[in-house]
């Protein structure tokens, strides 16, 4: 197992937001975190990246206990995340902002490779990278925070949202972009709300309910489930 | 004429003077830029910076630029030590940012306590052949060691401004203030970032303490005091996080400080100064070269 939570129970002060929650991901999964607004969703995440350390439970990554490691060690072993609301760096440029995004010891010397590869993977920045990340458009934006992911060489990333308030093209765009790093052997954890679009690039998923995890298995099973068409996809 | 002269000349020194205080505030603005921390005990480092000076100097008879060297090295290092005991242990708790304004100035309690008791409060000078060698530019005349001292200035903000623009570590101390939160997502160790940024902040504000002990012959243990308020001053009419913006906003408080001594007297001059600062505040709170606070 790549990446594992074990009951994991965590919030902010006296506010409990996640419940004894499990979660697994293999190598070479996409896996689904799935949920309404307030779910816990994000704050899963903040747990595995090691920006909020958890009222109790464990995170494994490789097998390794990381649950009390800062969240610099866990990008150097190759746990990145894309976070919400892309958290970009505004005044500085494209390469910059890309430079940083390989600041580990586990990605400088690659800095070169990966960049070739995350332009390949995304023309527009190369055409882009002398612009400032803050006068790009929402869309330029959430490519760049993708891009700056992946400059750290992750072995897994975990993107929050990465569709949220994008054009129905961009969305479909980002989709592809999901399935064209699992060809390329990138593990990933995506959350989302847009929960159709999510599930049809998974191999598995994981539904959240008020901070607890509700239901589990592969995409596609769930996609035909009663329950989550009814509840999540709208049908 | 001669009036008009000696009024350009006073204006002279008092530009010099500013560009002292743009060294002072970039440090200053550098530590709010990263940890949103107000060090209020920034003028008595600098008055560290001074002693410093007189100290090697006399003592070891070395040059005192070789002195500022020592004095950016040493006020690194105390800076750093400041900053584990003041600053990390606060600053990431809620209300912590408020809380350093508290932690900043026992510091600066303690500095000037220490600096009374080990040092006296007396005022001290030391001689050195920079400060009784003048030169001319332009027909304006002045000592060589406030010419060094601007230079010295300018070039030191210069060189921080490439280090940040260039430098990896540079480059991640200007990430952390423009987003820890996307700092800590890329692995950057931010408290490591903060740590440097809070020494290199008062190294600066040693380095600025020799530069006016050259030509400043009143170095004493309050002496920090009038460093702070000009400098805060400047920071906030450069507009923070503005690097070249501390240079000019520096000389301009240093002219309006010159300005204030012809009008009204050397006593009552920073008064000036804060009706300038107090105008800028009303008008652009933003600072003079500053972008206005937005979301990205």
């Amino acid at each position: 197992m790549l990446l594992e939570l074990q009951k994991i129970n965590a919030g902010y002060g006296d506010l409990q937001v996640l419940w004894d929650v499990d979660l697994q991901v293999d190598r070479g999964e996409i896996v689904s975190l799935l949920g309404s607004n307030g779910a816990g969703k994000t704050t899963t995440l903040r747990v595995i990246s090691g920006l909020l350390k958890p009222f109790s439970g464990k995170v494994f990554f490789n097998g390794e206990d990381i649950t009390r490691l800062p969240s610099n060690k866990r990008v150097e072993m190759g746990l990145a995340l894309v976070p919400e609301g892309r958290q970009l760096f505004p005044e500085m440029t494209v390469l910059d902002n890309l430079e940083m995004g390989a600041y580990t010891r586990r990605a400088r010397d690659k800095f070169q490779d990966t960049l070739e590869w995350v332009f390949s993977l995304f023309p527009k920045l190369k055409e882009r990278k002398n612009q400032l990340a803050g006068t790009m458009s929402g869309g330029e934006q959430q490519m760049l925070a993708i891009a700056r992911g992946l400059m750290s060489r992750p072995e897994v990333l975990m993107m929050d949202e990465p569709s949220m308030g994008l054009a129905p093209k961009l969305v479909l765009e980002i989709f592809g972009t999901v399935r064209k790093l699992r060809e390329e052997g990138v593990t990933i954890l995506l959350v989302e709300q847009n929960a159709k679009a999510a599930l049809d690039v998974s191999d598995r998923a994981y539904i959240l309910e008020t901070g607890r995890i509700v239901l589990k298995g592969p995409a596609r099973e769930l996609l035909g489930m009663d329950e989550v068409r009814k509840a999540y996809l709208g049908i | 004429m001669i009036e008009f002269s000696a009024y350009t000349q006073l204006l002279v020194s008092y530009a010099i003077l500013g560009g002292v205080y743009g060294l002072t505030a970039l440090g200053l603005s550098l530590i709010w830029g990263v940890m949103k921390a107000v060090n209020w005990a920034h003028g008595d480092f600098l008055m560290v910076g001074m002693y410093t000076a007189f100290w090697t100097v006399t003592l070891f008879g070395i040059d005192p630029y070789i002195a500022a060297i020592v004095a950016f090295i040493l006020l690194g290092l105390l800076g750093m030590v400041t900053h584990v005991i003041a600053i990390e242990p606060v600053v990431e708790k809620p209300g912590g940012h408020e809380a350093t304004l508290l932690t900043t100035l026992g510091i600066s309690v303690i500095l000037e306590s220490l600096a009374l008791i080990l040092w006296s409060p007396s005022p001290r000078s030391y001689q050195n052949v920079y400060k009784n060698t003048f030169i001319e530019i332009l027909g304006i005349r002045t000592s060589v060691a406030e010419a060094i001292a601007f230079v010295v200035s300018i070039v030191s903000i210069v060189a921080v401004d490439q280090f940040l623009k260039r430098v990896r570590i540079g480059k991640a101390i200007r990430a952390v203030s423009q987003n820890p939160i996307g700092a800590r997502v890329v692995g950057i160790d931010v408290p490591k970032i903060r740590l440097m940024t809070f020494g290199l902040g008062v190294a600066l504000a040693g380095m600025a303490g020799v530069l006016v002990s050259t030509f400043y012959p009143n170095i004493r243990p309050l002496a920090g005091y009038v460093w702070d308020i000009a400098s805060y001053v400047v920071v906030i009419f450069a507009g923070l996080g503005t690097i070249y913006g501390v240079i000019f906003a520096g000389i301009i408080i240093g002219v309006t400080e010159g300005l204030g001594t012809i009008i009204f007297s050397n006593a009552f001059r920073q008064i000036l100064v804060y009706v300038v600062f107090l105008t800028v505040l009303l008008l652009r709170p933003q600072g003079l070269f500053g972008k206005a606070l937005r979301r990205v």
